[in-house]
């Protein structure tokens, strides 16, 4: 395991096992505007000192100029730094004067002065038609990492290259560690995502990450997939009310802390409010809850709520209400699960989980944010509930294609049902983890009291 | 500690000008520098234990006993007051035999020792080191342990041993231990630092390195 040093982003130190590989050649790779040029000053600037200077050297792709200009508009800009412990350079002339060769002696001569822990070579692909013949760009290459890796320092090679590039250019071989900053496709949207490709003496977090890039740098939102982990943890022993009446008179021993139910049915039959009884009861009880809702804003969702007498307002309750339009999944779950750390809930309804499925890039992501959500909330005790809207009115056609459905603890199905003057409401508990229920298709009703049992009529 | 100098017990002896008796007997006596073991039981002085150890040694030099130098030194830690600096003699112009086979390391060494003030002599097999010490007798040798296909830990022991010159050992891989015990008075992990470079080469050459020659 090779000794690490912070990206300047504790996120996607953690994508890559620990931060960027010390004294180590560092390619980063991406379209421009995907933030290249943010993130290698982020790392310049969180790990800058007297002791360790950083070196920033621009060629011909971007005038060193602009990119003090704008690198001056970012929170970590430290300009009292420039000329302190973060000397910017321009190799700009030399490459243009005296090809490649000017640049290794010009080079040489910069870490000879400054000494530096840390350079970055922005951008590094705009040196290639210098080369004087086909072979002189991988005699340079030969020649600049050998020269970086006789100091202590490490190298952040910064360049527009595609993806295909990582097989063909020479200096992919070189790297010790690559780092692609890209776009993922899913319909009409489009999410920033980033994906390290190689650490050489090291682990990293596979996959692709979403990113922002604000005025703050680069905020990544590592790739939610907790493996299976076996490791023990302690679920509380005792069993309590779930708070929906209707539920506790199927659940014959009760309902277990840290549960996890999914409640699936069609629109209007009763999915949140089933989800508001749940968390209102932990309220009642003192206990912290929390609301993470796509479907309704405050005002609309106090107006529901007072009907029952509850209001948003108890101090023990949060809301978290976002927009499902143009919802980031990653950052919408690293989100719920800071929110849930902070207020220390013990109940969290989420509604819905359709929103989710449809903000996800694909399928099988889907089903790794909702593993990796009820694992991490069993863990720590929080009870989940989860509404999920089915299309089907009357019946149901593939309740098994929700990835929750195998997830979750518990699986309450809601219906219609008849065809008479007034459609009833049924509720079936199709799943139970660990405890025991009633089986069976039961009536159940809203009134001001919440959901209820129908009984049974007389034979 | 990998990543920092480590220093035997010789070279000690030999920069501070003190016996390595003395030192393990102030070493069980008052526990107070303490160095780490390496897996061959080598003792693997920090360049920290150094300044400590030099602190004692000016201390007992100027009539302190040794354990009211003790009792100084640990005030000192306790109270968080920095060690006086140390007091190296200006020994630049002394000639530095490099024996480095990467001629990158190699030009950045160089360079970096010339301009601390010192000579230097560049080698780069283990044939060239022996012939550039026959001729000009170094008063240091800096030598890369995979010089001719990792033949370095043979030259240190050479050099110390026959040829008396003292060795500051470096090596891409953590091998201080073997370096040690090859006779190297100190290792250091490469790529090599410049201010870690220049300060054990300092300490290597200071006020002992001219008795060290005598002592033999």
């Amino acid at each position: 395991m090779t000794e690490r040093m912070t990206s300047g982003s504790g996120p996607l130190d953690l994508v890559l096992g620990g931060g960027m590989p010390r004294d180590a050649i560092i390619l980063l790779v991406g379209a421009p505007g995907s933030g290249k040029t943010i993130l290698a000053q982020q790392w310049v600037f969180a790990n800058a000192s007297p002791e360790r200077p950083a070196l920033y050297l621009s060629t011909v792709s971007e005038p060193l100029e602009k990119i003090l200009r704008y690198g001056q508009t970012l929170s970590f800009f430290d300009a009292r730094s420039v000329g302190r412990t973060v000397w910017y350079e321009d190799l700009g002339v030399t490459l243009r004067d005296h090809a490649l060769k000017g640049v290794l002696e010009r080079l040489r001569d910069l870490i000879r002065e400054r000494q530096p822990s840390i350079i970055v070579i922005d951008s590094f692909r705009a040196m290639h038609p210098y080369a004087d013949r086909s072979s002189g760009f991988r005699r340079f290459l030969h020649d600049l990492a050998g020269m970086l890796s006789a100091f202590p320092v490490t190298s952040l090679w910064v360049g527009e290259y595609e993806e295909e590039d990582i097989l063909r250019a020479p200096e992919f071989a070189v790297a010790d560690a690559i780092i692609a900053l890209g776009t993922v496709h899913s319909g009409q949207r489009s999410f920033r995502a980033l994906q390290v490709h190689k650490v050489r003496g090291g682990g990293f977090r596979p996959g692709k990450h979403a990113y922002r890039l604000s005025a703050d740098g680069m905020m990544v939102y590592p790739r939610l997939a907790d493996a299976g982990d076996s490791s023990d943890y302690v679920l509380r022993s005792e069993r309590v009310p779930s708070g929906i009446q209707a539920l506790d008179d199927l659940l014959e021993d009760g309902y277990w802390p840290g549960a996890s139910t999914l409640v699936a049915g069609p629109t209007g039959i009763g999915k949140t409010l089933m989800g508001l009884h749940f968390v209102f009861h932990a309220v009642q009880q003192g206990e912290r809850a929390l609301i993470a809702t796509m479907q309704e804003d405050p005002s609309q969702l106090e107006r529901t709520v007072s009907r029952f007498g509850w209001t948003l307002e108890a101090e023990n309750l949060t809301l978290m209400y976002r927009s499902p339009v143009d919802l980031h999944v990653d950052e919408w779950v690293y989100e719920l699960l800071a929110a849930i750390e902070a207020t220390g809930a013990s109940r969290v309804l989420l509604d819905s989980l359709g929103d989710l499925q449809a903000a996800a890039p694909d399928e099988t992501r889907f089903r790794e944010y909702v593993y990796s959500l009820l694992h991490r909330s069993s863990r720590r005790g929080t009870s989940m509930m989860m509404t999920y809207e089915l299309p089907d009115l009357f019946g149901v056609s593939r309740l098994t294609d929700i990835a929750a459905s195998h997830l979750a603890d518990n699986v309450v199905l809601l219906q219609y049902a008849g065809f008479t003057d007034v459609m009833s409401r049924t509720l079936t508990v199709l799943k139970t983890r660990a405890t025991d229920h009633e089986a069976g298709v039961r009536e159940f009703q809203i009134t001001l009291d919440g959901i209820t049992l129908v009984p049974p009529a007389a034979e | 500690m990998e990543n920092q100098p480590v220093y035997s017990i010789g070279a000690l002896a030999r920069m501070l000008d003190i016996p390595a008796a003395t030192l393990r007997t102030w070493e069980d006596r008052y526990a107070i520098v303490v160095p780490e073991r390496s897996p061959a039981g080598h003792r693997l002085y920090s360049r920290l234990q150094v300044e400590q150890l030099r602190f004692v040694g000016d201390r007992v030099s100027t009539g302190l006993s040794p354990s009211d130098a003790y009792r100084l030194l640990q005030l000192r830690l306790v109270s968080g007051v920095p060690l006086d600096g140390a007091q190296v003699p200006d020994r630049s112009g002394s000639l530095i035999l490099l024996v480095e086979r990467d001629p990158y390391a190699a030009d950045f060494s160089e360079y970096f020792l010339r301009q601390a003030g010192y000579d230097v002599a560049v080698a780069t097999t283990v044939e060239q080191a022996i012939a550039e010490t026959m001729r000009n007798t170094p008063d240091l040798a800096v030598v890369d342990l995979l010089i001719s296909g990792g033949r370095g830990l043979r030259l240190c022991a050479r050099l110390r041993e026959q040829l008396d010159i003292a060795v500051l050992a470096i090596s891409t891989f953590a091998i201080g231990d073997d370096a040690l015990a090859a006779g190297a008075a100190a290792f250091l992990l490469k790529p090599l630092k410049p201010p870690a470079l220049i300060s054990v080469v300092q300490d290597l050459l200071g006020r002992g390195a001219l008795l060290a020659k005598s002592d033999q």
